[in-house]
């Protein structure tokens, strides 16, 4: 009895930590089908005019722009920098591998704010502070660490005996990676770029510190919204980000198993 | 890419063969660049400001770094240990300090004690179920995090679902005041940091050997005794690990509500603007 007991308060924890994490994000998408002119649930009639007035709004519309310009430029940079790790550290032996992978690993941890004040002076004194690049490249420095975790677990379950084959048979480095490698962890290239994608059009407080009034992206001009003048398109504009968000992921989800992602041993 | 070191013979040596010694090191620098050029040399630039002689103005140094005379809020090339000494005898930043850290120690409390038991249910789970839960799991960390903020507002207000469903049950007739208390700030920010610790404690857990489970397991101890003498012992050091990660969301995460509610920012990003439409 009292075993069974413990199995269900085991699964209703569990349980309530999911309604925890889902709730929040849920009510706020609701929202936004309100009819009314406050924000509040809609309780006997949906409506999509606050969809409408977000998509007729040149302001919104050009931070739209603005942060699918930024995850654009975020998708590229990260790309680059993390397959071409994920290669040197799946392809190659590093002395102090483990090291520099867990020091690769370090900015993804590390808080907005830290990342945002701290490149303030770099983007400054180069000229690049306001423009879309600099804030592509702060939301680089949380994406390519994800992009780096998914190549290499995918890298490593290559039959590496193929690309032996190919070099072996006169293929040059580049052409074993363009035609042999590339074709196989294509799926989880798209996950690295979704993930990429994900971060950078959610990420605000680094947009915060160094983008202007000409480069605001979307959660910076839910902020001020949010704070000085709540109305349901402000829900709205959130409930197209988490579109976006659930979307992605569950694309994500389909093209790589990511369970792999923590199930993967690093000593492997 | 692995048979760099194939004897070449007698062909005659390409670029592409001249740079495969150095492949892996090629590999790496984009990275290595990105690193060092936006995120460990600003963190070093961070500190060296702090070493700054002020001026008494504020700002984030971009008059100072941009070579205007006057500008900032620095005086360059000087070492003073001054802004510590006063930050640390200044009561308003002390008291300040002292919240930051109390309460940090409150979320990364809350978080581990949660975080802990969700990683070993997940590790637990059977695979599609498994898949689903880290899925919710990383969720509000790649979600916005002012949508997640303000749809935990919602359903903690007076008329919000929470408080209905108080009613309902019947603990209270009257709405009880849960936003904008500790309550409320503390179920919000371990929302922000709870999802990396998860995940961390659960690749932990995937690292140890099942076998110590199972011969524990064989030998006759209880499931909760297998898992107090065997798992739990062995998943401590990348415990640690998400602890630490933890303390340092809970810590940095709390600056920005902060930083973004005060009017001193307001008037800080004002001047950026009229700063850049001079120059």
């Amino acid at each position: 009895m009292g075993a069974v007991l413990r199995k269900y308060a085991w699964h209703a924890f569990a349980i309530l930590m999911c309604i925890y994490f889902l709730a929040p994000m849920v009510i706020a998408v609701l929202m936004s089908f309100t009819p009314s002119r406050f924000l509040r649930l809609p309780t006997d009639k949906w409506s999509l005019r606050w969809y409408e007035a977000f998509f007729n709004d040149p302001k919104w519309m050009e931070s739209l722009t603005n942060s699918l310009v930024v995850a654009g430029l975020t998708i590229v940079i990260s790309l680059i920098v993390g397959m071409a790790a994920a290669l040197a550290f799946s392809r190659f032996k590093f002395k102090w591998g483990t090291t520099i992978y867990t020091l690769a690993l370090t900015p993804v941890f590390t808080p907005a704010v830290i990342i945002g004040m701290s490149m303030l002076g770099v983007a400054y004194q180069t000229g690049m502070w306001g423009g879309h690049l600099i804030i592509a490249i702060a939301h680089s420095l949380w994406a390519f660490p994800l992009v780096i975790m998914v190549l290499r677990v995918s890298l490593d379950g290559l039959d590496r005996s193929i690309e032996e084959a190919a070099r072996g048979m006169g293929a040059s480095p580049f052409q074993v990676f363009y035609l042999i490698i590339l074709p196989l962890i294509g799926p989880s290239v798209l996950v690295g770029a979704l993930f990429a994608f994900i971060i950078s059009i959610n990420e605000f407080i680094m947009a915060l510190f160094l983008g202007t009034s000409e480069t605001e992206t979307m959660p910076r001009v839910i902020y001020p919204t949010l704070r000085y003048r709540l109305t349901p398109l402000v829900a709205a504009a959130s409930g197209i980000l988490m579109l976006v968000t659930v979307i992605g992921l569950l694309a994500s989800a389909r093209l790589m198993n990511l369970r792999r992602l923590v199930e993967y041993n690093r000593s492997q | 890419m692995t048979v760099v070191e194939t004897d070449l013979g007698g062909y005659q040596k390409t670029v592409v063969d001249r740079l495969a010694p150095y492949a892996k090191y090629l590999l790496l620098s984009p990275m290595i660049l990105l690193m060092l050029g936006f995120f460990v040399i600003p963190l070093l630039w961070l500190l060296r400001i702090s070493f700054y002689e002020s001026r008494g103005a504020s700002g984030f140094g971009i008059g100072g770094a941009a070579g205007q005379e006057g500008g900032g809020f620095y005086v360059e090339g000087t070492w003073t240990l001054d802004n510590y000494v006063r930050f640390f005898t200044d009561d308003y930043f002390m008291s300040v300090m002292m919240f930051t850290i109390g309460f940090a120690l409150l979320v990364t409390l809350v978080t581990m004690i949660l975080a802990y038991p969700m990683a070993y249910y997940i590790y637990r789970a059977p695979p599609k179920l498994k898949t689903a839960l880290i899925l919710i799991v990383i969720l509000p960390k790649l979600s916005n995090m002012l949508v997640l903020v303000y749809g935990l507002q919602m359903l903690l207000a007076n008329n919000g679902l929470v408080n209905e469903l108080i009613m309902l049950v019947g603990v209270s007739d009257e709405p009880i005041k849960l936003v904008y208390t500790l309550f409320s700030a503390t179920v919000s920010k371990v929302l922000l940091v709870i999802p990396y610790t998860i995940l961390v404690i659960t690749a932990t857990l995937h690292t140890l050997d099942p076998s110590l489970r199972e011969a524990s397991r064989g030998l006759g101890a209880s499931p909760f005794k297998t898992f107090w003498l065997v798992t739990f012992p062995l998943s401590v050091p990348g415990t640690l690990i998400a602890l630490l990660i933890t303390i340092v969301w809970a810590l940095g995460a709390f600056v920005s509500p902060s930083l973004l509610g005060n009017p001193e920012t307001q008037t800080l990003r004002s001047r950026f603007r009229s700063r850049r439409s001079r120059t």
